[in-house]
């Protein structure tokens, strides 16, 4: 591909995608900055491999793709600091410090709840109502196939409720959901 | 637990809300970042001492031309600023260009259109209007929403292009629930959000376009016979280079070199409260339409007056409450209010809180929380208890 025809679709993906990748990863990681680090990776990825990346709505969930394994890098630690987001990663925690759900006791123990189960349900779960992805979308993020989705989908709402009522729902939860307001060490 | 509960505490559990994500205040880390995986690729990671040192110099290859690059664009900025008459008789400032280089670079390039308004609202955010046809009156083209996108003459349309930084799912939620249809279609290498609302006569439907275009939030709002003759005007936005984009502007746009100057004169007959400076007036650095101008200029005085006129009123100085009562009530006799008064509301609603000055009130609430709304006071820098 033409070196200038593909910056400027990169340019275009990035206008498009980038503040929608930054949400998702930031409702994945335990410290704000961190989601820096994901995006740069994820967006030098895409960079890179221009050619791969598909056209039209599919580019997002390839990137969203690229971004779950760079989360996944980062949980291991192998994710390194890149230079690409130094500025990103100081402004993000003043950014999103406030940013928070709802305080209600139910939700927190959905959260509680959420964070019992297995990452494959937890991320379905995410995807589907967080990110408001469709089954054949969650089915190209998990690169999984198109019609196990909706039948994990189904199981991963059931262990979640049976994980809400097996918590006292009239309590406070007593685990921690995922922050996106802790402050840089 | 039903279903619907179970799915809607699941929904409250997201610790980022969408809307929440699309208005974190971002854009030019987010910009930052974006120039430098296009610039760099891959500049380097924090990793390894020889990993670092290999990087390092590859990033040196790179940055070494964009220096260069970035000299030669200074001494062109240092010519056109300080001395060089261009071809077409112009010299842009270099605040006309950094004007340029901060809005999209964006016009509508169709048959019979031109610029008739540019505004910049802050180093973000901006506005062109674009016109075909003859220019009505003063009377009938008043500054307001209303004015601009109701039923005009068929001889003349109109249609508006803003520019603004953050995300686009705010406005996408505010437009779609007011619009009567929605489409999508192209412009400028990407897809538009399309909404036409609702009203409006069988040849003038008010329609407008969402889009993000070069990491901001574009939209583009036009009168037109429907969505299809929307679509081919939408279609004709061009991205242009600084100069085409600074030779449309109209002679309306007060240039930087003239702008004390022009400050001088909208302060002729309006008396300034103690201590005032026109260089304090905030936004008057940046490219203004001269009615823009005018209201940066005279809501600043009108501000500090009623500032003066607050903290008079807090320690019982009777004086210098009559100073600036006495002061407002001469703003229906100010040649720049007079001046605006054909284009826009603005003079009225400066009329009407000098009305009130005297009785200290706005319908049983405090004036100042009025007047700063209704004047902008916060935004002109002027602080109102």
């Amino acid at each position: 591909m033409n070196t200038e025809v593909s910056a400027e679709r990169f340019r275009r993906l990035f206008a498009d995608t980038e503040r929608e990748l930054l949400a998702y990863v930031l409702r994945r990681v335990e410290r704000a900055e961190d989601a820096a680090d994901v995006v740069a990776e994820t967006f030098l990825v895409a960079w890179r491999r221009m050619d791969e990346v598909p056209a039209g709505d599919q580019a997002r969930f390839w990137l969203y793709g690229v971004a779950r394994r760079q989360l996944a890098n980062q949980r291991r630690g192998a994710l390194r600091r890149s230079r690409l987001a130094d500025r990103l990663r100081v402004e993000l925690p003043v950014a999103v410090a406030g940013a928070g759900g709802s305080e209600d006791h139910r939700v927190a123990a959905v959260r509680a709840a959420l964070v019992r189960l297995d990452e494959g349900d937890r991320e379905l779960l995410r995807l589907s109502s967080w990110e408001g992805l469709a089954p054949a979308e969650i089915a190209t993020v998990m690169g999984v196939p198109g019609v196990t989705v909706r039948s994990r989908l189904h199981r991963a709402r059931k262990r979640l409720r049976a994980a809400v009522l097996e918590l006292d729902v009239g309590a406070p939860a007593n685990t921690s959901p995922t922050l996106v307001t802790k402050p840089a060490p | 637990m039903t279903d619907t509960e179970l799915q809607s505490l699941l929904t409250a559990a997201n610790p980022l809300p969408a809307e929440r994500a699309a208005d974190l205040r971002l854009d030019e880390a987010e910009d930052h970042l974006l120039a430098e995986l296009l610039a760099g690729r891959d500049p380097g990671r924090s990793a390894s001492r020889g990993k670092r040192v290999r990087r390092r110099r590859r990033f040196a290859r790179v940055a070494l031309p964009i220096a260069v690059t970035a000299v030669v664009l200074m001494a062109l900025l240092v010519l056109r600023d300080g001395s060089s008459e261009r071809a077409s008789g112009t010299a842009w400032a270099a605040e006309q260009i950094r004007f340029a280089e901060a809005s999209p670079l964006v016009l509508l390039d169709a048959p019979g259109w031109r610029v008739e308004y540019a505004d910049e609202q802050s180093r973000q955010e901006g506005e062109l209007q674009f016109r075909r046809g003859p220019t009505p009156p003063p009377q009938d083209m008043k500054i307001s929403a209303d004015a601009l996108h109701g039923p005009v003459p068929a001889n003349t349309r109109l249609a508006t292009l803003q520019w603004s930084p953050g995300g686009i799912r705010s406005w996408v939620k505010d437009r779609a629930a007011s619009a009567a249809m929605t489409t999508t279609a192209p412009v400028l290498g990407t897809i538009a959000r399309v909404y036409q609302y609702e009203g409006g006569t069988p040849s003038h439907r008010d329609i407008t376009a969402l889009f993000r275009y070069d990491g901001r939030v574009l939209e583009f709002r036009a009168g037109a016979a429907d969505i299809e003759a929307f679509k081919v005007l939408l279609a004709r936005l061009k991205r242009v280079d600084t100069d085409t984009w600074l030779a449309a502007m109209p002679a309306s746009v007060i240039k930087t070199v003239d702008r004390d100057n022009t400050i001088r004169q909208m302060l002729h007959g309006v008396p300034v409260p103690p201590g005032f400076d026109p260089n304090d007036i905030k936004g008057a650095r940046l490219t203004k339409d001269r009615y823009q101008l005018g209201a940066a200029v005279a809501g600043t005085v009108a501000c500090q007056w009623f500032r003066h006129w607050s903290d008079a009123r807090e320690t019982n100085d009777r004086a210098k409450e009559r100073e600036a009562v006495t002061a407002m009530a001469t703003a229906k006799d100010w040649p720049l209010l007079n001046e605006m008064e054909k284009k826009g509301d603005y003079p009225d609603v400066l009329y009407e809180f000098a009305a009130a000055m005297p009785k200290g009130d706005w319908y049983g609430r405090p004036l100042t929380g009025d007047v700063d709304s209704g004047l902008g006071c916060d935004s002109l820098g002027v602080e109102l208890p």
